[in-house]
């Protein structure tokens, strides 16, 4: 017997296979993308050229295993796309020469696999200040305080968290990181004398400016 | 509890005034010599002139039958069967409304050809009026027909050659229906829930073989009279005691012991059927003691430390127009006695239903009312035991409205609620435990019409409110049959499921004895991440499922039948237990993502894949022929991978074949031959320094002398092929008095096959299941 399947059954045929093919494509990898662009807040522009490192954790192991690196373009923009596993977090890393290392963390749990997880970081170009200190008549009873009151701290480079108290120095000299072209300022102290005074700063990028006392 | 009683009676006072308005023929037919109701019997009306035939209707499980809208004159009540005496009864219809009820008492027909021809064809009956995507009919007859594992048939036998359903395993494995776990299956058993169906053996159920008077098997795309499950429903229903005459049957095999009584309340009258009867059933295993000396080569000669007990009893009042009452009740009783592991079970049950046929209303009424509970505890060598307890009651009413050509309207509700508690302790010996008291409405309108000889449609809506949640899961279903030629059928199905119940054990073990049970799980993650990768923020801890199934059945004659179907389940939220955590949930890690630290976890799955169904019946040879193709996929938020249940290929081979005088010999075979099952890879091993000496382990110098194993790519390998072919022969032998003796022998694993139950890790020995297994049966009837 000659039969032809209706108009409508062959509709409805079409629809269940279409679901059951849809159905059966391949799926579940998830993936992590994360993006967005360093910053060069010195001159305000973008940073190009820097050197980006992913890092994993792998939950309980305190392990960083490297995942993907990028080198920077014009742009200043990154992304990166990475299986989502057990991780506890990811590192991004940022170095480029002469310019401060961005170091961050980034919980597991805050990045979302079906969209874009923007980052955006910025660093800041290096920049020095020498800290000279001439005692034109020096005496061993000469106590020569300061203590810093802007510039760069917790860094690996910088220097004086605390006041800093010198007895009968004739010449000192000192070289600190700064941020490039914001200050660097000290109070300084003769003791036992009226001569103090606050002196400042701005450090040039990628260059080394003088802070001079002469007493 | 009493909006509902409102509920009920608001439905009956509709039901009442809404459903009567033209003439209806009903009654119930039953079997003249036990009084037990006649299903899938076809009753033609007939005009009084001319005998054409005015409309139709089959008998339901309690052999009622209703035809409504009957014109004025004479017609004639036609019931022709193969298997029971012909019946015509010429009715005059002289009012225009009214409701007439019979009762009719079939006499076995002397010239009946062959009962398994009847069982087939009765069924062929239903394929044209009803959908039956996904649905498969077990019948007593094919119980009996199916080798089991051993001499004793069992309904678990008949359900493992059902396509779409996988075996894990001989001994402690579970059943998998469609990409569904056990905790997905319901199992009822006259509308009362049963939470553990099967023994912990594997191979036996708590069910009464001889006391089943159909099974109904949905493997998904079920209609919405159904709700609580997400994969699939298995229903049974057990027949009531003999109504006419005392009769049992008492039965030993090396495996187990079992007794049956059955009788009417009532000494019978002139042989008629009483007007009430019982049954009670008992059976108790016997292989913890048999097996180490009939069976030295199992589990190294250490035998099968398996025992359980299984109670039933029921009584069943009748009237003459065809409303019943029952009470039943059970106890199931289980342990397991490894050297490392106990494990014990019980569970006991008590229920009432009854089928009411009101005398001045067009509906049927069924209800029912139980209780029951169920309790677990498992402990394995130097730990506390993790115990599971529920208990709860289940009440629900049915509605049936009978309509013109075969088409009727269900509707109804279902009120039950139920405590668990769980108990386990984790590796530091911590108590976790975990109380919940829940209920739940379920209310459900069904609608199958029939349009013309053609079209068959279903569309029915249940609307499940998850009350201690504060859920409603609105859940559509559709099923659609066309009958394109009387050969040729096409159909499908479809719909939303929901459920509340998660398994106290994880989905990714292989063997698990342990089937503690849990209501939905509120310590879950805060959103979690489909296989889309789409984020969803978390509601509840339901498990939820899309089921789409398209099928086609063909007959090949009277005597093969053909029924193909292809499927695709969307599991878009289940609970599991959560094995990443790793953390506790506390403040201290407040910045570790919750699916490190949550007891529960939801995932997704999907599961797609295609049945054929292969069956035929003639002149005493029975042949059923199952091959399931069938892919499933778990997503646990980082990987995708294949369940311990995902079996691509499986082949059901079912022959039987009566023979010998009055056919009082046959002989069954089965052979089932499945593609291997994953399992997990060791990748290696490595000496775990445990440090002993602190700081100061010397670890280049310390030779560790504990190995430990590294795993692979979670089951990213398959195990070899599974087959094995299982064989009974029965002797039938019948005396004078009609008491039957029969005797079974069985064989199972004929041919010895080595299929592997498991590898060990660090010896790689290999561990079999079931070797060559003989057995020997004999039972009694009387």
């Amino acid at each position: 017997m000659k039969f032809i399947v209706p108009f409508k059954w062959n509709v409805i045929i079409l629809f269940f296979i279409t679901g059951i093919l849809v159905g059966s494509c391949k799926r579940g990898v998830a993936n992590f993308t994360l993006s967005g662009t360093i910053s060069d807040d010195t001159f305000s522009t973008l940073l190009t050229g820097a050197t980006l490192k992913l890092y994993k954790v792998p939950i309980t192991t305190g392990d960083e295993i490297l995942i993907d690196t990028k080198i920077l373009g014009a742009d200043g923009k990154y992304e990166f796309t990475f299986p989502r596993e057990k991780i506890e977090k990811y590192i991004v890393r940022v170095s480029k020469d002469l310019y401060f290392d961005i170091d961050e963390d980034i919980q597991f749990s805050t990045l979302v696999p079906s969209a874009v997880n923007t980052r955006n970081f910025s660093t800041k170009a290096k920049s020095w200040v020498e800290l000279r200190f001439v005692n034109n008549s020096v005496q061993s009873s000469d106590h020569f305080r300061f203590i810093k009151l802007d510039g760069k701290e917790n860094c690996a480079e910088c220097c004086f968290p605390d006041q800093v108290d010198l007895y009968g120095t004739a010449y000192y000299s000192r070289t600190c990181i700064n941020d490039a072209l914001t200050p660097y300022s000290i109070y300084y102290q003769v003791i036992g004398t009226t001569n103090s005074n606050l002196i400042e700063v701005v450090t040039q990028p990628f260059d080394t400016t003088l802070l001079l006392v002469n007493y | 509890m009493k909006n509902c009683i409102f509920l009920s009676l608001c439905i009956l006072f509709i039901t009442q005034f809404t459903f009567s308005q033209d003439v209806i023929i009903r009654g119930t037919i039953i079997e003249k010599s036990n009084g037990e109701a006649i299903l899938n019997q076809k009753v033609k009306l007939l005009r009084g002139t001319d005998s054409s035939v005015i409309a139709g209707a089959y008998t339901d499980e309690n052999g009622f039958f209703s035809i409504p809208k009957v014109p004025r004159g004479k017609v004639i009540i036609k019931i022709e069967s193969e298997q029971y005496s012909n019946t015509v009864y010429p009715v005059d219809i002289i009012d225009a409304k009214g409701i007439l009820n019979f009762k009719f008492e079939m006499k076995k027909s002397s010239n009946m050809k062959n009962l398994e021809e009847f069982t087939v064809n009765s069924g062929e009956k239903q394929k044209k009026n009803e959908v039956l995507t996904g649905t498969f009919k077990l019948d007593p007859k094919m119980l009996s027909t199916i080798p089991n594992t051993t001499a004793e048939s069992d309904l678990i036998g008949a359900i493992s050659v059902v396509p779409g359903v996988v075996t894990t395993g001989d001994q402690g494995g579970q059943l998998y229906v469609r990409g569904g776990t056990p905790i997905q299956n319901k199992t009822i058993l006259d509308g009362m829930t049963i939470y553990n169906p099967f023994h912990s053996i594997g191979f036996f159920s708590i069910f009464e073989t001889e006391l089943i008077k159909n099974v109904d098997v949905y493997t998904g795309g079920f209609d919405a009279q159904y709700g609580g499950r997400i994969s699939s429903i298995m229903d049974v229903s057990y027949r009531d005691g003999d109504r006419v005459k005392f009769g049992g049957k008492v039965s030993t095999s090396p495996f187990l012991a079992k007794l049956i009584v059955e009788g009417p309340l009532q000494r019978s009258k002139d042989g008629k059927p009483g007007s009430g009867s019982y049954v009670f059933s008992a059976k108790h295993s016997l292989l913890d003691n048999t097996s180490k000396t009939l069976y030295p080569r199992i589990n190294g000669g250490d035998g099968l430390p398996f025992t359980f007990t299984d109670l039933y009893g029921k009584i069943t009042f009748n009237s003459n127009g065809g409303s019943k009452f029952s009470v039943f009740g059970f106890h199931n009783r289980d342990s397991v006695n490894f050297n490392v592991a106990d494990l014990d079970w019980t569970a006991s049950g008590l229920g009432i239903n009854f089928v009411l046929v009101p005398s001045s209303s067009a509906v049927l009424i069924k209800g029912h009312v139980n209780g029951s509970n169920y309790q677990t505890s498992f402990t394995e060598a130097n730990s506390q035991p993790r115990t599971s307890k529920i208990g709860g009651f289940d009440m629900g009413f049915d509605f049936t409205y009978f309509l013109p050509n075969e088409s009727e309207i269900n509707y109804g509700f279902n009120l039950n609620g139920f405590n668990t508690e769980f108990k386990t302790f984790n590796e530091l010996q911590r108590k976790i435990e975990l109380i919940n008291f829940t209920t739940e409405i379920g209310t459900y309108v069904n609608w199958r019409k029939k349009i013309g000889d053609k079209w068959v449609i279903q569309p029915s809506l249940r609307i499940q409110v998850y009350s201690s949640l504060g859920t409603i899961s609105p859940e559509p279903r559709i099923g659609m049959k066309y009958n394109a030629t009387n050969k040729w059928r096409l159909k499908l199905s479809g719909g939303r499921f929901s459920q509340n119940f998660t398994s106290a054990s994880s989905d990714k073990d292989i063997v698990n004895l342990f089937n503690g049970l849990l209501s939905a799980p509120t310590n879950v993650q805060e959103n979690f991440i489909n296989e889309f990768q789409q984020v969803k923020k978390t509601k509840n801890g339901l498990q939820y499922a899309w089921h789409a199934i398209l099928g086609t059945e063909y007959d090949l004659g009277k005597r093969i039948s053909i029924n193909l179907e292809g499927y695709y389940k969307y599991f878009s939220q289940l609970s599991n237990i959560n094995q990443n955590k790793l953390y506790d949930d506390v403040a201290q890690f407040s910045d570790i993502d919750d699916v490190f630290k949550k007891d529960f976890i939801l995932e997704t799955g999907q599961t797609y894949g295609g049945d054929l169904l292969l069956k035929y019946n003639h002149k005493g040879l029975f042949i059923w022929s199952g091959y399931s193709y069938s892919v499933s996929t778990r997503w646990d938020g980082f990987i995708t991978y294949f369940p311990v249940f995902d079996r691509r290929h499986n082949l059901n081979f079912v022959a039987s074949y009566a023979f010998g005088k009055n056919k009082s010999w046959e002989i069954n075979g089965r052979w089932n031959l499945g593609s291997g099952l994953p399992f997990t890879p060791t990748a290696g091993y490595y000496q775990n320094e445990n440090f002993q000496n602190g700081v100061t382990t010397d670890y280049v110098t310390n030779n560790s002398t504990t190995v430990t194993t590294l795993l692979g790519e979670f089951n990213s390998e398959r195990m070899p092929y599974y087959h094995r072919m299982d064989v009974t022969v029965k002797k039938r032998i019948k005396f004078k008095n009609q008491s039957e003796l029969e005797i079974v022998g069985s064989i199972t694993n004929v041919y010895n096959r080595r299929n592997i139950f498991y590898v060990n890790r660090v010896t790689n020995e290999e561990i079999y299941q079931f070797p060559i297994l003989p057995s020997f049966g004999v039972s009694y009837n009387f």
